[in-house]
């Protein structure tokens, strides 16, 4: 996802002479090439987000769209005020890039993983929220955060995730993606690990299990249109994120859900109130906190044994 | 000449006026910076046009201590932003005119009131002159208390790092914050040699003398070598014996008897404060 973001915003930057790029000692790969490219539009404000964020804002009241590049741990741990209150609350434009969302800081450990973002972010007013869950996600979803007039975090992840799109994905903020069609479960995904609920769905498919996957790319505004109708129709679902399953997607879903008055068989996977204490792979931590394939795939298999 | 005394005296009798009629507001904080900000704006030392408050070739101010908001809002009305009508609905149910400052407010730049956002802000906005070769000036009036917040000295790194001689850094210099005096907390001192080793050209005025403070800031409007901060040495309170340099006047809202003895001491009696 890093690569297809650098690769956007170079191009992006090239169309767009309002864009200016601030990052907090945070560049790396195609970064060099940005900076020789756009030397005058490129700021990097070294180990301090607290001033790189304001001054984000200080741009975009000057009429710029910064993009805001850093580790999201960083940005919106550390930042948080000067993203609510320079920001937010001033309704100004600027696009938050976060990069390394959920555990794919791997072998880091606690301080650099990111599983409460999407919690401490979905309760601000003004900001939108995007989750792609693809490289080629990513670049569409930079494109249109760009177009959109607002502040904009997107949930990046960092490298090696799988593509789900043969083509482009046809992203609009605001709007869910069906992934597949089916009948038995409804799986709800945000983010990379929406690849191991395909992976999980295409083994419970073997055994007759039909389940509709939406990937939800906007979490703020959620869209519930499609999440309903296929609660309606299946009766059974799971909603699947690389974050704390406290404040997150399940949670957003199930405030959807409760209200629309649909009775369903429900589980959250994701983080279970923990900090990411291992060391290991993105995939190996993903197993150990119970989120794998086979994790994904058992959970289906119980939720849809469950009488509604 | 214009009366800077007489507008300034005038302007803290309107704070008292304001702090009475919402029953709040930070009066010790706003005396404090009273004399600064208007300078910058009554000597017409800044660029701007109250009818076109978003005009491009504007000077830009931010009021990082927004707490001083009595300060500004009676500065930008004495200039014209909005009427002393709309500014006496100051804190009550519906107004515009909160205890801090936001961008909702004709002439205010940005929202202000958590410490240590502005001078970022300011970064920004001067960043961008910098880059669109615009030759306005950005001013940030921060607190010194204010000068505790780590976000501060980021801000300092980035404006000499960026060479920033067109944000002008002002610290209201008055020793004290909201439980006492700075010294006695977390000391910033020494200031003046702090801010020198970050990089910043330092000048220290009295920031209620009017020559002094005209002076410097004409001077502002020179091509600066380095990144300036003017530490304006002030008196939390100014003006009114009650709360002059009191450890406790940050909050202080007075009573009856104590507005009494303060309209007294500005001038007026107070049936004329009640006309107000």
């Amino acid at each position: 996802m890093r690569n297809a973001y650098e690769n956007s915003i170079y191009c992006l930057m090239n169309t767009n002479d309002r864009i200016v790029l601030l990052v907090a000692d945070s560049g790396t790969g195609k970064y060099s090439d940005i900076v020789q490219q756009y030397p005058d539009r490129v700021i990097d404000f070294g180990i301090a987000e607290c001033n790189m964020v304001a001054a984000a804002a200080g741009f975009a009241k000057e009429g710029w769209i910064p993009v805001v590049y850093a580790n999201n741990s960083f940005l919106v741990y550390r930042a948080y005020e000067f993203i609510r209150n320079d920001v937010c609350f001033q309704n100004l434009n600027v696009k938050f890039v976060g990069l390394a969302a959920g555990v794919i800081a791997n072998t880091l450990g606690p301080t650099h993983h990111t599983l409460e973002d999407i919690a401490a972010l979905r309760v601000l007013p003004n900001l939108t929220l995007l989750s792609p869950a693809s490289p080629k996600e990513v670049s569409v979803v930079l494109e249109k955060a760009i177009e959109f007039d607002g502040p904009v975090y997107i949930r990046l992840g960092k490298a090696f995730e799988r593509e789900i799109y043969e083509t482009e994905s046809p992203f609009e903020i605001g709007e869910n993606t069906i992934i597949s069609q089916g009948n038995d479960l409804t799986i709800i995904a945000t983010g990379s690990i929406i690849t191991d609920a395909i992976e999980a769905a295409k083994d419970l498919k073997m055994g007759g299990i039909t389940s509709e996957i939406i990937n939800v790319s906007t979490l703020k505004p959620f869209s519930s249109k499609e999440i309903i109708e296929s609660a309606i129709k299946t009766g059974k679902v799971i909603t699947i994120e690389e974050h704390s399953i406290i404040g997150g997607l399940g949670g957003a879903v199930s405030e959807v859900l409760c209200e629309a008055g649909i009775s369903v068989v429900f589980e959250r996977m994701g983080f279970k109130d923990v900090f990411c204490n291992d060391y290991g792979w993105h995939q190996d931590l993903k197993r150990m906190y119970g989120l794998s394939p086979q994790h994904i795939f058992d959970t289906c298999k119980k939720v849809y044994s469950k009488r509604k | 000449m214009i009366d800077l005394q007489g507008k300034s005296l005038k302007m803290r009798r309107k704070i008292i006026r304001l702090a009475y009629l919402g029953g709040t507001g930070h009066i010790a904080s706003s005396l404090s910076s009273l004399d600064i900000i208007v300078a910058l704006y009554c000597s017409k030392v800044l660029v701007f046009d109250a009818k076109n408050p978003l005009m491009s070739a504007r000077d830009r101010f931010i009021l990082s201590k927004g707490h001083a908001a009595m300060a500004l809002y009676n500065v930008l009305c004495e200039e014209g932003f909005f009427s002393w009508n709309e500014l006496k609905t100051f804190c009550k149910p519906g107004t515009i005119f909160g205890g801090e400052p936001t961008h909702i407010i004709s002439g205010v730049e940005c929202a202000t009131g958590a410490l240590g956002h502005g001078l970022s802000f300011g970064v920004g906005m001067a960043l961008s002159a910098k880059i669109r070769k615009q030759s306005h000036l950005t001013y940030v009036l921060t607190g010194d208390g204010e000068c505790q917040e780590g976000s501060i000295w980021e801000a300092a790194m980035s404006i000499a790092q960026n060479n920033l001689n067109n944000l002008i850094w002002i610290i209201d210099r008055n020793n004290l914050q909201a439980t006492g005096r700075i010294n006695k907390i977390t000391d910033i001192d020494p200031l003046e040699v702090k801010l020198k080793s970050f990089g910043f050209n330092v000048v220290i005025i009295d920031g209620h003398n009017y020559d002094e403070l005209v002076n410097t800031f004409n001077d502002t409007k020179k091509q600066l070598e380095k990144p300036l901060v003017i530490i304006a040495n002030t008196i939390k309170g100014q003006g009114i014996s009650l709360l002059e340099d009191k450890d406790d006047n940050h909050y202080k809202i007075p009573n009856l008897t104590e507005y009494k003895i303060i309209v007294d001491e500005l001038g007026l009696t107070w049936e004329e404060f009640e006309r107000l």
